[in-house]
C-alpha cells in the first residue's frame, strides 16, 4: 500500500504532488483506513455511566416540618416505593433529624433521578399529594413554584387574612377552580403559595391567584377561568 | 498738332463712351500713334483725379497682367459710392483739358448728355475691350445689379482710397441697391440674404477657376503679382498715412462695407424712403442751401458723437459741397478747403435747426448718423445706448400705466377680456379638482384588478346582535368548582393518552374505514349538488343538562358544616329578567298597552297554531270522534251552543246534584252506573242512558 501511494519522500522520479497550504492549525493527520491501534490515533472513551463516583457519593436531605410529619408517615409507603423502585435510589427517613435522606446507588442508571427524587419528597412536604408529586416524579415538564402574599402586596393582619379567604373562596371554590380550568395544583400554607404544574398553566394560575391578592372579586376571576376553559377546550 | 491732339482726345473720350467708365482711368494705357506730350497727358488723367501713387501702380499692374479683383464686394461698394462723383469727375477732367477749343466743349457736353441719358445695358460695348482685366470684373460683377454693372466698370480699384463716399452717394447706391429686387427665401435675415449668397458664391467660383487657369499660365509673374496684389489688395493700405479723410484702417465699420440689414420694417422702409429722397434730391442737383440745411440738420441732431467723427462728416459734407458747387473748379482735392469749412461747420452746428419733426423718430436720424460714422469708442457706443434707453424709460414714464399696474381696477377700466389673456396669480382656496389622465384611469385599473386577485373585498358583512337568552346563558362552560378527583398525574396521563389516541387515528389506514369514508363523501357531495351546495347546517341543538333547584349546600356536602341560602339557579335562571322599569297596569302610557296587546296576541296566535296543528296530527290517527280530544272539543261547542241558543240544553252527566236529585227515583244500578260514569271517562253511550233515565224519572215524578 504504501509503496504504491507515492508519498513526499519519494516524491522527484515519477509524480510530485502537490501540497496544498492549509491555513488551519496543523493537526496530527489522521489515518482512518487503521483503526487496528485506538490507543496510538484516536483517544476512544467509554459509554458514560449513569452514576459517576462524584455523584453516587451525594446524600440529599429534605426536613420533614412537625405538620408533614403525620401525613409522611402514613402515606410513607406510597412515597418510597416509586423511588425504590422506578428510580432505584437509596431512601431512608431519619426520625431524629427528621429528615428524608436520598442517595444514589449502584443501580441507578438515570443521573437525574437523584434530582427528581428531592423535588417529589419536597412537594410532598410543602403540602402536596403524594399523587400529584408524583406527576413530578413521572414527567419532567412540570414545576414547582412558591411565592409568598406579601410579594405581590404588602398584607398585613386582617388583610392578609381576608385576601387568604379570598384565595381559598367558600370551601375551596375559589382555588379548585383555578386548579381545574388550569390542571395545576395549588397550596396555601398561611400566606405562602406554592404552585405545581406545567410553566404555562403556572403564569394563569399566579396571575388568577395575584389578581385575588389585589382584590379583585372572585367573580371576575371565574370570568377569566371561563374564557381560559373555553381557549383550552376550543384548542382540544 | 491741335488736330491731332484733337482726335487723340477723342479717341480718348470715346474710349470712355464706350466702356461706360467714367473714371479718369482709362481702360488703356495707350501709347502706340500718341506723342510723348499725349501720354503724359494720359498719366496726367489718370494721377489727377485724387489717385495716389498705390492707385497708379495698381492700375499698371492691373494693364499688365490680368489679376482680377480679389475681393469684390468691398471694392465694389466703395465703387459705388464713388461712382457719380467719378462720373462728374470724369466729365470735370475731360471738361478741364477741353477747355480750349469750343468744339471740345461741344463734344463734351453732348458726351456728358450721352452719359445722363444713357441706359443702362451696354454689355455688348464690353465686348470691344479685349482684356482680361474687364472679363475678369465682368465675372466680378455679375452678380451686381445691372445698373451698378455699368457703373462699376467704369471705376478701378484704386477709387476705395478716395474718400468720396458721401451720404448723397451711399444713399444713391443704396437706393439703386434697394430698387432692384431680389428674390426672397425662407432663409432671408436681416443681414443675410440667400440670393446674395449664391451669386457671390458663383462669383467666387468663376474667380478660383480663372486664378487656376492664370496660374498654370503666368507662375513667375503671378508670384509677383500675387504679392503685389496682396499687398494691394489689402483693405489697410500703407500708403495712406498722410490721408485724414480715409480712415479705413481705424474706422473701418461694417456700415462702411455692407448695407444696413434690411428688417422688412415700416420703420426701415421709411428710412430706405428718406434715402432715395436724399438721393434724389442730391442727384438732381438741390441747391445748395437745401443740402447746407440738410447737413446742418444731420449734424446739429447728433452732437454728442466725436470730433472725429464730425469731422468726418464734415469732410463728407464738404466734399459733396464742393463737388457740387465747385464743378467749375478743377479736380483739385479739396483739402485746401477743408480747415475752413471745418470751422464753419463748428460755428453752425450750434443753430440748432428744429426743421425737422420732433415726433420723427430719432432712431432713424441716429441709424443714418450711425451709418455715416465709422469710427466710434466702445465707450462712445455704450454711451448711446444707455443714452437711448434711458430716453425710452421716459417716455414709458411719461405715458399712461397700463391697466396691471393701476391698482384695482373693475371690468370698465381695462379692456375686454383682459383677464383671459394676462397670467394671474392668486390663491386657490378650493381644492383643485382632479385630472383625470390616461395615467390615473390606468392605475385605478391596476389596482381594482390587483384587489380583485388579491380577493380583498370591501363587502359589508351582516353583523348580528348576539341573542342573550337564558338558554345561552345555561350553555356557558359551567366551572367545576369542586375538588378534582383525578390527581395531577392522572390529568396530565389522560391528555397524553388523548393525544396519542388521535394520532394513532390519523394513522389508521383501516380498508373498511377508508371505504366508508369515500362513500360517505360521495353521498354528501350529491347531496350538496342536490341542494345547490347551499348547506345551512343545523341549529345546535341545546344540550340537557338537568339541574333541580335544591338548596347548593345539598349537593355540595353530604354533611352541611354551614347553612346556606344559596340556590344553584341564578335569578335569572328562574325568571327571565325584565327589560326596562317595572310598571304597574295604571302606570302603562299607550305605548306600553300596546305592546303588552300585542305580546298577549302573539302569545295567542303562536298558542292557537300549536294546538291546531297537534289536533291535526291527532285528527290523521283518529279520525271523528275516537279520540277524546275531539270529543271534549264537541262538548264544549254544545255548551257554547246552548248559551246562545235556547233550543239546545246540554245535561252533564257529571254533576252530582242532578244524580243526587234523581236518588230517590233512580234504580240503585242505575245510580251505580251514573256514579261509575261519573268516575270513569263518559261514555256517550252510557250518558243518554242516564239522559233517558233521568226523563223516565221526570215522567214518573
Amino acid at each position: 500500500m504504501e509503496t504504491e501511494v507515492p508519498t513526499a519522500t519519494h516524491a522527484g522520479e515519477d509524480f510530485v504532488t502537490t501540497k496544498t497550504k492549509s491555513r488551519k492549525r496543523k493537526q496530527p493527520s489522521m489515518d482512518t483506513s487503521d483503526i487496528s491501534n485506538p490507543s496510538e490515533k484516536r483517544p476512544h472513551f467509554k459509554p458514560l455511566k449513569a452514576v459517576t463516583s462524584s455523584v453516587s457519593k451525594e446524600i440529599r436531605r429534605i426536613p420533614v416540618p412537625p405538620h408533614r410529619y403525620t401525613p409522611l408517615q402514613k402515606d410513607w409507603l406510597k412515597i418510597f416505593t416509586p423511588i425504590v423502585e422506578n428510580l432505584k435510589l437509596n431512601v431512608r427517613f431519619v426520625a431524629k433529624k427528621r429528615q428524608v435522606e436520598i442517595k444514589a446507588g449502584k443501580e441507578t442508571d438515570d443521573i437525574g433521578a437523584l434530582q427528581r427524587a428531592e423535588d417529589f419528597v419536597k412537594a410532598f412536604v410543602l403540602g402536596f399529594e403524594v399523587d400529584d408529586a408524583l406527576a413530578l416524579l413521572r414527567l419532567d415538564h412540570l414545576y414547582l413554584e412558591s411565592f409568598d402574599i406579601t410579594d405581590v402586596k404588602p398584607l398585613k393582619g386582617d388583610h392578609l387574612a381576608r385576601a387568604i379567604g379570598r384565595l381559598a373562596g367558600k370551601n375551596g371554590k375559589t382555588k379548585f377552580t383555578i386548579e381545574n380550568v388550569t390542571t395545576t395544583r395549588i397550596v396555601l400554607a398561611d400566606s405562602k403559595i406554592h404552585i405545581l404544574g406545567s410553566f404555562q398553566n403556572i403564569q394563569i394560575a399566579r396571575r388568577a391567584i395575584c389578581n385575588l391578592i389585589l382584590g379583585s372579586a372572585p367573580s371576575k376571576v371565574y370570568g377569566q377561568m371561563r374564557t381560559v376553559a373555553a381557549r383550552s377546550a376550543s384548542r382540544i | 498738332m491741335p488736330s491731332s491732339h484733337l482726335s487723340a482726345l477723342m479717341m480718348l473720350s470715346s474710349q470712355l463712351l464706350s466702356t461706360g467708365r467714367f473714371n479718369e482711368g482709362l481702360p488703356a494705357f495707350i501709347t502706340r500713334g500718341l506723342d510723348s506730350e499725349q501720354i503724359w497727358q494720359q498719366l496726367e488723367l489718370r494721377n489727377d483725379h485724387k489717385s495716389s501713387l498705390t492707385a497708379c501702380t495698381r492700375e499698371v499692374i492691373r494693364i499688365q497682367s490680368d489679376a482680377g479683383k480679389r475681393h469684390a464686394r468691398s471694392k465694389q461698394k466703395k465703387d459705388r459710392k464713388v461712382k457719380k462723383i467719378s462720373t462728374d469727375d470724369a466729365v470735370d477732367d475731360a471738361d478741364s483739358h477741353s477747355s480750349d477749343s469750343l468744339e471740345d466743349e461741344n463734344m463734351i457736353n453732348t458726351i456728358k448728355k450721352r452719359l445722363d441719358e444713357q441706359p443702362l445695358g451696354q454689355n455688348s460695348l464690353d465686348n470691344l475691350c479685349g482684356t482680361g482685366s474687364e472679363d475678369s470684373e465682368e465675372d466680378d460683377v455679375d452678380f451686381d445689379f445691372e445698373m451698378d454693372k455699368e457703373l462699376s466698370k467704369g471705376l478701378s480699384d484704386e477709387d476705395e482710397d478716395l474718400n468720396e463716399s458721401s451720404l448723397k452717394t451711399k444713399t444713391k447706391d443704396k437706393k439703386l441697391a434697394k430698387t432692384l429686387p431680389k428674390k426672397p427665401s425662407v432663409v432671408d435675415d436681416k443681414f443675410f440674404k440667400l440670393a446674395e449668397m449664391e451669386d457671390f458664391l458663383d462669383s467666387e467660383d468663376g474667380k478660383e477657376e480663372k486664378r487656376k487657369k492664370k496660374e498654370e499660365k503666368n507662375e513667375t509673374v503671378e508670384e509677383e503679382s500675387e504679392d503685389e496684389d496682396e499687398a494691394a489688395d489689402e483693405d489697410v493700405d500703407m500708403f495712406n498715412d498722410l490721408d485724414d479723410e480715409d480712415d479705413d484702417a481705424m474706422g473701418a465699420m461694417y456700415v462702411d462695407f455692407f448695407d444696413p440689414p434690411e428688417d422688412g420694417s415700416p420703420e426701415q422702409k421709411a428710412r430706405v424712403e428718406k434715402k432715395k429722397k436724399h438721393a434724389d434730391n442730391h442727384v438732381d442737383g438741390m441747391s445748395e442751401d437745401n443740402e447746407e440745411s440738410d447737413d446742418v440738420d444731420e449734424e446739429s441732431d447728433d452732437p454728442i458723437y466725436g470730433d472725429e467723427i464730425d469731422e468726418d462728416d464734415e469732410d463728407k459734407a464738404n466734399e459733396d459741397e464742393d463737388d457740387v458747387e465747385h464743378e467749375s473748379e478743377g479736380g483739385e482735392s479739396t483739402r485746401e478747403t477743408e480747415a475752413d469749412k471745418e470751422e464753419e461747420r463748428k460755428t453752425s452746428k450750434k443753430s440748432v435747426s428744429f426743421e425737422k419733426d420732433l415726433l420723427e423718430s430719432d432712431e432713424e436720424a441716429i441709424d443714418e448718423k450711425v451709418a455715416s460714422k465709422s469710427s466710434k469708442s466702445s465707450f462712445e457706443k455704450k454711451q448711446e445706448q444707455l443714452q437711448a434707453e434711458a430716453r425710452e424709460m421716459e417716455e414709458q414714464s411719461l405715458k399712461e400705466a397700463p391697466w396691471e399696474l393701476t391698482g384695482e381696477t373693475t371690468a370698465s377700466k381695462r379692456p375686454e377680456n383682459s383677464l383671459l389673456e394676462t397670467v394671474l396669480d392668486f390663491q386657490h382656496t378650493t381644492r383643485a379638482a382632479p385630472v383625470i389622465t390616461d395615467e390615473t384611469t390606468k392605475s385605478l385599473e391596476d389596482y381594482i384588478k390587483q384587489r380583485i386577485k388579491d380577493k380583498a373585498f370591501d363587502d359589508v358583512e351582516r353583523k348580528e346582535k348576539p341573542k342573550e337568552d337564558p338558554f345561552e346563558f345555561k350553555k356557558r362552560i359551567v366551572l367545576d368548582q369542586e375538588k378534582s378527583k383525578l390527581s395531577l398525574g392522572e390529568l396530565y396521563e389522560q391528555e397524553f393518552l388523548k393525544q396519542q389516541q388521535e394520532d394513532k387515528e390519523e394513522v389508521k389506514a383501516d380498508p373498511e374505514c377508508e371505504k366508508i369514508e369515500t362513500d360517505l363523501k360521495k353521498l354528501f357531495q350529491q347531496l350538496d349538488a342536490l341542494c345547490n351546495f347551499r348547506y345551512t347546517p343545523m341549529k345546535a341543538g341545546t344540550e340537557v343538562k338537568i339541574l333541580v333547584n335544591t338548596p347548593a349546600i345539598t349537593m355540595e356536602e353530604v354533611a352541611p358544616t354551614a347553612t346556606a341560602d344559596a340556590q344553584l339557579l341564578a335569578p335569572e335562571e328562574v325568571k327571565e329578567k325584565i327589560k326596562g322599569d317595572l310598571k304597574a297596569d295604571d302606570e302603562r302610557d299607550s305605548t306600553d298597552k300596546k305592546r303588552d296587546r300585542r305580546h298577549k296576541k302573539t302569545e295567542k296566535r303562536l298558542r292557537n297554531k300549536a294546538k291546531e296543528a297537534r289536533e291535526k296530527v291527532v285528527e290523521k290517527m283518529k279520525p271523528g270522534l275516537g279520540n277524546k280530544y275531539s270529543k271534549a272539543k264537541a262538548i264544549k261547542q254544545l255548551e257554547q251552543i246552548s248559551k246562545t241558543d235556547r233550543n239546545v240544553t246540554v245535561i252533564k252527566a257529571k254533576t252530582e246534584q242532578v244524580v243526587m236529585a234523581r236518588d230517590v227515583a233512580i234504580d240503585e244500578a242505575k245510580a251505580e252506573r251514573v256514579v261509575m260514569a261519573r268516575d270513569v271517562a263518559i261514555d256517550e253511550a252510557k250518558a243518554e242512558q242516564v239522559v233517558m233515565a233521568t226523563d223516565v224519572a221526570i215522567d214518573e215524578g
